[in-house]
């Protein structure tokens, strides 16, 4: 693949990317480095990606992938550390706040609550809007699987919005 | 009529069987004005999930190509450091060696003779004809002693000069003497 090629195929995919890495791992930093490696490995490989034949798939997965790494991996960070990141993320999240409405946010916050697999899902076809075969190559999940864990990550999104509402 | 195809859309969205299509159509619904009493409670949640789709983009293509070139030429550039590393560690394991075998080869001598008698002639031998070969080459040396003799009268100067230089130290040695004194 040249390296224009590159720029028009691979590039914008970046961020869905960079969306999917961030409701993985809830941190923009973390989902904006990991991003970054990513795409340096594509741009490393790129003469073999002409053999690759979903790209989007293929990137994804490896998001993915390096997503699931980095949550095997995670140490313990020193209390000190945590709480300046902590702070550094507020105050990052307060300025999409400005731009998202209240449900908007309340339903990106219970995606986030779920667990890994379902969360992945529901990411990948309510706010990405894939096909199910896309998701499959995606995952590694079977399609019936996908299914089972998007009906099951929609309901309980639907529930804890109908409880938050009818405790206000 | 539309609200009852809704619901129907709803129940096979919840039960994962619904297509890309027929999503569609279900926030299609939710985004237009009228929405049926019955369905209010799901707006906010079709709503926010329409947000979420429409999010502005945080990465900038350009920032990350630049990126992606700064890290490649950075990785080259290490990559570099290392060979250089990697050829001189070699160049000095080879010189190492070099002077490690040169040492060897110098202390050990290999017997090549079982008969330490013909050992001998054949020792004789050899240091005959590179006594042979010695005195040839001495001999032609003979010229030189021509030189060495027209440097004689040099050399009784010379002695002379040594002489005199000999009698001014000693006349230093008797000042200072005197100045002691």
């Amino acid at each position: 693949m040249l390296a224009s090629e590159f720029k028009t195929k691979v590039l914008p995919l970046s961020n869905k990317l960079m969306r999917f890495a961030t409701q993985l791992l809830h941190d923009d930093d973390q989902a904006r480095d990991i991003i970054q490696d990513v795409f340096l490995k594509l741009w490393q490989k790129k003469d073999k990606l002409e053999q690759v034949d979903n790209m989007e798939a293929f990137a994804m997965r490896m998001t993915r992938n390096r997503c699931l790494d980095l949550f095997k991996a995670k140490k313990p960070v020193l209390a000190e550390d945590d709480f300046l990141k902590r702070n550094a993320t507020e105050s990052r999240d307060l300025q999409t706040e400005i731009e998202l409405s209240e449900s908007a946010l309340l339903i990106r916050k219970l995606i986030r609550q779920l667990p890994d697999i379902q969360r992945t899902v529901m990411h990948l076809r309510d706010i990405e809007q894939y096909e199910y075969e896309e998701i499959a190559q995606m995952t590694d999940l079977n399609i019936n699987a996908i299914r089972v864990n998007l009906s099951r990550a929609r309901k309980k999104v639907r529930d804890e919005l109908l409880k938050q509402n009818d405790g206000n | 009529m539309e609200t009852k195809r809704i619901r129907a859309l709803l129940e096979r969205y919840f039960d994962g069987e619904s297509s890309l299509e027929e999503e569609k159509q279900i926030q299609r619904y939710f985004s237009s004005g009228e929405i049926d009493a019955e369905l209010r409670p799901y707006k906010e949640l079709f709503g926010g999930l329409d947000e979420l789709q429409q999010e502005p983009d945080s990465i900038v293509e350009d920032d990350l190509m630049d990126f992606i070139l700064e890290s490649e030429h950075k990785e080259k550039n290490k990559l570099r450091y290392l060979w250089q590393a990697v050829s001189a560690a070699a160049a000095i394991l080879i010189i190492a060696l070099l002077v490690f075998n040169y040492q060897q080869d110098g202390s050990k001598w290999k017997d090549t003779y079982s008969d330490p008698n013909i050992a001998y002639a054949e020792a004789t031998k050899t240091l005959r004809f590179v006594g042979t070969k010695y005195l040839a080459g001495v001999a032609q040396l003979k010229p030189m002693e021509k030189v060495s003799q027209a440097v004689q009268p040099l050399d009784k100067g010379l002695k002379t000069v040594n002489k005199g230089f000999q009698q001014v130290e000693d006349l230093k040695q008797i000042n200072e003497k005197l100045k002691q004194q």
